[in-house]
């Protein structure tokens, strides 16, 4: 592939944005080149289950008719994205065997609103099935190779979505999140992700893992490309119940300001028992980078780790449970064994039982609230550990327990907008990275910080480099 | 009752069929299921009825 491609793959969406604006190059020519890249490379990572390309190539030529006519709908217009496959859009798997055939009969409100934007669909992205079991090289949808380290998963459950965006085969992509699916995929790739507050972003047309904790957000290769799509993505739906009337800010509106004498709690207590070397350490160097940029870093307390993963792991299991109860009773040997044994243990717990961890949720989201009443913002490691090599088999053991230090899920309980980004590799070469949260609907100063920190950073204009 | 029989019953009560494996699986993970559900009741150790009853007459919720 050209130097002139390979350029053009990993330009920031904001900057092909303006190079559309300006008709500096064709919705045809970016969407060409980056199916011609996904043809080259998607066979080696997996990052797409389905590409659309001859949809795709109709899209850009009408963007480009558009553009040309005078017709320029904003910065969402002629730019190829994907879709993890748990939203409805063609054929729609949630990396299951369950739905290997299903296709569905219209667009889910996100990729209505994105191709409304002027948006082309590339296609759809792998995920961990139904957005929880982890695939291995046994199962039926293979796993999403990490474009950092091909022997190395991407996280998940959003892995086409980071992977793809990683990887230069689309400019952004679009995820759900419930405890981190989101952000730790972008963390294992090196991108960036945003989870907005909770009802931000329809869900209309998504699979759910836990009505409670479902959240749609972003991926990208930065902040601002994270922040345009999400401008597109978001306000309310009346076809989800939970989707927010909160009127949709400006989300770049804050982008390029300073934060000096934003106070900033950091929450040792959350990870300081199991945060791994590599990532304290990583961390540590973007709060000291915080500090440089002037912020006002101070020590807060919140839930403990086992606090947190307590009641998200009861609520996950109990919610996913409820959904799938049809197929488990049915078919249970087509679930993933790990996904299997979460829907199964959600049927363990009683309905006053569940009442109780819904009162516990409660709790942990005040006290993360009333942390807002001392700091603007919150930053906490993504996780402690950096990605981990493809599993050949599913574990024999099924239940995490404890004992996989990831932090993400308490700004779900909380419902906070967070952010994650890049902040460093490990020794092997695995990107590291940290999150931002703050008040609810409160993106763009989220979104402000973390411009804040990679714009003093080479980190999110890295990439691997892939063959091709 | 051990945990492997509590599971039988819960599953056979929801109308799911699992091999051993899968039902030693949530037998072994029952302890933790039962931890965690305790860490639930100690978060609303002070979010009793009577003290929300209290709270809601003092007005403290309005503040």
């Amino acid at each position: 592939m050209s130097k002139s491609f390979e350029e053009l793959a990993f330009k920031p969406l904001w900057q092909v944005a303006g190079m559309l604006e300006k008709r500096e190059i064709s919705p045809v020519e970016v969407t060409g080149m980056t199916l011609e890249r996904i043809s080259k490379i998607n066979s080696v990572i997996g990052a797409y289950y389905t590409v659309f390309e001859k949809d795709a190539m109709n899209s850009a030529r009408q963007a480009e008719k558009e553009i040309l006519a005078g017709d320029y709908r904003g910065p969402m217009h002629g730019i190829p994205f994907g879709v993890k496959d748990i939203f409805e859009s063609g054929p729609t798997t949630a990396g299951s065997r369950i739905l290997k055939d299903y296709i569905a009969n219209e667009d889910c409100t996100v990729v209505k609103k994105l191709k409304d934007a002027g948006g082309v669909l590339l296609g759809k992205l792998a995920n961990y099935e139904f957005a929880a079991g982890i695939p291995t090289l046994s199962s039926y949808f293979k796993p999403t190779r990490n474009p950092w380290n091909l022997e190395y998963d991407t996280g998940g459950s959003s892995s086409g979505p980071a992977a793809s965006v990683a990887g230069g085969l689309a400019y952004g992509s679009i995820g759900s999140d419930t405890g981190g699916s989101i952000r730790f995929p972008a963390f294992c790739c090196g991108v960036t992700g945003l989870k907005p507050t909770y009802g931000t972003v329809s869900r209309h047309g998504v699979f759910p893992l836990s009505w409670n904790l479902d959240h749609v957000g972003t991926l990208a290769r930065n902040v601002r490309d994270c922040s345009i799509l999400l401008q597109a993505s978001s306000g309310y739906d009346p076809l989800d119940p939970t989707s927010s009337k909160h009127p949709v800010p400006d989300y770049c509106a804050k982008l390029g300001q300073d934060i000096k004498g934003k106070r900033i709690g950091v929450p040792r207590n959350l990870f300081q028992e199991n945060c791994g070397e590599e990532s304290l350490s990583s961390f540590n160097k973007a709060v000291s980078r915080m500090e440089d940029l002037g912020a006002v870093v101070s020590e807060v307390e919140t839930v403990t780790f086992s606090q947190m993963w307590a009641i998200f792991w009861l609520i996950m299991a109990v919610d996913s449970s409820s959904y799938h109860i049809k197929n488990l009773r049915k078919r249970p040997e087509d679930f993933a064994p790990d996904l299997r044994f979460l829907l199964a243990q959600g049927l363990m717990v009683s309905g006053p039982a569940y009442n109780t961890i819904q009162r516990a949720r409660r709790v942990i989201r005040e006290k993360v609230l009333s942390l807002f009443k001392k700091v603007d913002l919150l930053m906490v490691p993504v996780s402690g550990i950096t990605a981990t090599p493809i599993m050949k088999e599913p574990p024999t053991n099924y239940n995490p327990g404890e004992n996989y230090p990831i932090y993400s899920p308490l700004f779900n309980l909380s419902g906070t907008p967070a952010l994650a980004l890049p902040c460093g590799f490990s020794k092997k070469g695995l990107p590291l990275g940290f999150q931002i949260t703050g008040k609810p609907f409160d993106e763009a100063t989220v979104l402000q910080a973390g411009h804040a920190y990679e714009q003093s950073t080479k980190w999110h204009e890295m990439h691997p480099v892939l063959g091709g | 009752m051990d945990y492997y029989n509590l599971v039988e019953l819960k599953l056979q009560e929801a109308g799911v069929t699992l091999g051993d494996y899968d039902k030693q699986q949530l037998a072994e993970a029952y302890p933790d299921l039962l931890r965690w559900q305790k860490i639930a009741e100690s978060l609303i150790e002070d979010e009793t009825e009577p003290a929300l009853t209290f709270k809601m007459k003092s007005g403290d919720d309005n503040e």
